[in-house]
């Protein structure tokens, strides 16, 4: 009993967390952490009374951000959209690319939690709940820009199915009505999801809190769970076929959105390579978003004995390829153009690489497919300022590539009095940094009141490493 | 309704446990562990429900989309056949995907009775360690005869806490 004694509702970390530089050699957990170190660690997390100062450094300006995105919607609602550098010919600006780059990087955080769950792939399990809460918050911001765009957006109801007096109903042979129900579809899953895989977490938290609010608001959310054979079975076999049908949701949604743009006749858009091309995008930010978020957040928050050079080296690898996969995807793109022989389709490419947007084309290309060669290098793949760099450049970029697709094409259509070029407006990037700001406090809330990892997961993954090193001590 | 709740230091030590209790023919016996006992997860009937919710959604979605377009609302675009059945597969998938998670989930909570927020084993101290660290057994019977019985067979196994509970 008495070791139990000093431990139960304790919400301490113990002492401090030593320090580790990664390395590519790292285990994917450290030797000496054990479950109760670990559960402790991450339940003080999120038990902490105050919470750190550079918490507050970053939440304050992303709230302010928040707050002007409340102002940009407000005022849209108000003026409508001509407060945007939408015009004719660009009709799709900052709000398309934006939501397309937003569903890009939710969706890579699906990818790392569902399919590497279904490959049983050991890294997922510490760095799955904060791609997760990328997934939540990316899926979230998405979410706020095709009721905005909608001209008039109190008749976004005409999207549902209801009978009416209009003798019309919603188009579904339309790629952007299976575009709404997708998405739609995606951000309930992904809430769904999240939560499931949270739920015996929140218990854990729930058994280590002392105050009696704490205890009821972890309670309640925990919904009783208490980790009886019955819970677990049930929660294996669900939370399996769960991520067995997030996998293919994630690769659905975003060839969905990639038709939204394939379905038109527009010069640039028009093309069978949308869906995986679109999907390859996902995975590059989607790895380059987790990247950026574990490596402060495990030096932040003494976590570097569960997301160690292991992790690192692995997303690295894993954002080359994806870099690799969308430089094939740019290749082809350029060739199907002029192996295709329609004269607009050429001048629009001519224009988009050598044009008024050849910033934009060439910046893509430098920040998607040549920077993340760096990650051949089996030393970069663990120098974190090195990694930190190319994520950014690699979400920059991939803002540019979907500007490119989105503004670039739509400048020259076939008709050529039509042409036309498009800026974006305060307004625009008021949008867009506000949904930064609005991700980042989502991002921030859930490292602060919800357990950062997948404690449970991180019980079986250690019981089975502390299993094979024993099994390998014994044996000669 | 009594019950007794051992703790164990680790799963191998719960399992010798277990095999105790079912040597002496003890029944009701559950555990609560801090990760799952074993790795096996079958004869849950979830799976099965969500794949049954899915091909419901989907056929539904179907159907509804089909009576739509083809009778209710029909209309004409550039001659293009009404029964386009190929463009309604994609809202059918993720509509039959939503109806699967939601089964998933709401048939969770109902087959595990959940939220239960109140159990009379929350009382017993050392419990709170089944999710942190301490695996747990719980037996739990209607006559009092049962106490001796259980702890007779859980005490030479080297518990590191057991506690008696009651409703």
């Amino acid at each position: 009993m008495s070791h139990l004694a000093g431990a139960v509702g304790a919400p301490t970390a113990g002492a401090p967390a030593p320090r580790y530089t990664p390395g590519i050699d790292d285990p994917v957990v450290y030797p000496g952490v054990t479950s109760a170190s670990m559960t402790d660690r991450i339940c003080a997390i999120a038990l902490r009374e105050k919470p750190f100062l550079w918490w507050w450094v970053v939440f304050v300006p992303c709230m302010a951000l928040t707050l002007l995105l409340m102002v940009a919607i407000v005022y849209l609602f108000y003026a409508g959209v001509g407060i945007w550098g939408i015009n004719w010919p660009v009709m799709w600006g900052f709000a398309i690319l934006s939501y397309v780059w937003w569903i890009a990087i939710a969706s890579g955080g699906t990818i790392i939690s569902a399919l590497f769950f279904l490959v049983r792939a050991d890294w997922r399990d510490s760095i799955n709940r904060i791609a997760e809460s990328m997934m939540l918050f990316g899926a979230a911001a998405a979410g706020v820009y095709p009721i905005l765009h909608l001209g008039r957006p109190w008749f976004f109801y005409w999207l549902f199915f209801y009978p009416n007096t209009m003798t019309l109903s919603a188009q579904f042979r339309s790629p952007l009505l299976w575009d709404f129900w997708a998405l739609m579809t995606y951000v309930l899953a992904s809430v769904l999801f999240w939560y499931f895989g949270l739920i015996p977490d929140l218990a854990s938290v729930r058994d280590r809190a002392r105050s009696p609010s704490k205890q009821r608001i972890y309670g309640v959310l925990a919904c009783g769970f208490r980790g009886s054979s019955r819970q677990w079975k049930h929660m294996r076999a669900t939370y399996g076929v769960m991520a067995a049908i997030m996998a293919p949701v994630v690769v659905s949604i975003h060839s969905i959105v990639g038709l939204d743009f394939a379905g038109a006749a527009t010069p640039g858009w028009h093309s069978t390579e949308f869906p995986p091309f679109f999907v390859c995008g996902a995975l590059l930010s989607g790895f380059a978003i987790v990247l950026l978020l574990i490596i402060p957040l495990r030096r932040l928050l003494n976590l570097e004995e569960l997301m160690t050079g292991r992790h690192l080296d692995v997303l690295c690898k894993l954002l080359l390829t994806s870099s690799l996969c969308i430089a094939y995807a740019y290749l082809m793109d350029a060739f199907t153009t002029f192996y295709g022989g329609d004269h607009a389709e050429r001048v629009m490419f001519t224009e988009r690489v050598f044009g008024y947007y050849k910033p934009v084309y060439w910046g893509a290309m430098l920040l998607n497919c040549l920077l993340p060669q760096a990650f051949w290098f089996r030393r970069l793949r663990v120098n974190q300022p090195v990694i930190v760099l190319i994520c950014l450049g690699v979400v920059v970029g991939m803002w540019l590539e979907r500007y490119e697709i989105v503004v670039t094409s739509l400048h020259r259509p076939h008709l050529p009095s039509a042409w036309g070029i498009f800026h974006g407006t305060f307004w625009d990037w008021a949008t867009l940094f506000g949904t930064v700001g609005m991700f980042l406090s989502g991002i921030l809330l859930s490292v602060r009141y919800v357990p950062i990892v997948s404690m449970h997961e991180m019980r079986s993954l250690i019981a089975t490493k502390r299993a094979r090193a024993v099994t390998a001590e014994h044996t000669p | 309704m009594k019950g007794v709740l051992a703790g164990f230091e680790s799963e191998h030590a719960l399992c010798r446990a277990l095999v105790g209790l079912a040597a002496a023919n003890i029944q009701n016996v559950d555990t609560y562990t801090p990760a799952p006992l074993n790795e096996d997860s079958t004869g849950s009937p979830l799976p099965f429900v969500m794949f049954v919710a899915g091909m419901l959604g989907f056929i539904g979605f179907f159907l509804l989309m089909a009576y739509a377009d083809v009778y209710v609302y029909p209309l004409n675009i550039g001659g293009r056949p009404q029964f386009a059945w190929p463009a309604f597969v994609p809202i059918a998938f993720e509509l039959g995907v939503l109806c699967a998670m939601a089964a998933g989930f709401f048939g969770y909570f109902v087959i595990c009775r959940m939220p239960q927020l109140y159990d009379p084993i929350d009382g017993c101290d050392s419990f709170r360690e089944a999710s942190r660290d301490g695996w747990f057994v719980a037996v739990r019977f209607n006559d009092s005869e049962g106490v001796a019985q259980v702890r007779a067979v859980l005490d030479p196994l080297g518990p590191t806490s057991v506690e008696e509970f009651s409703e």
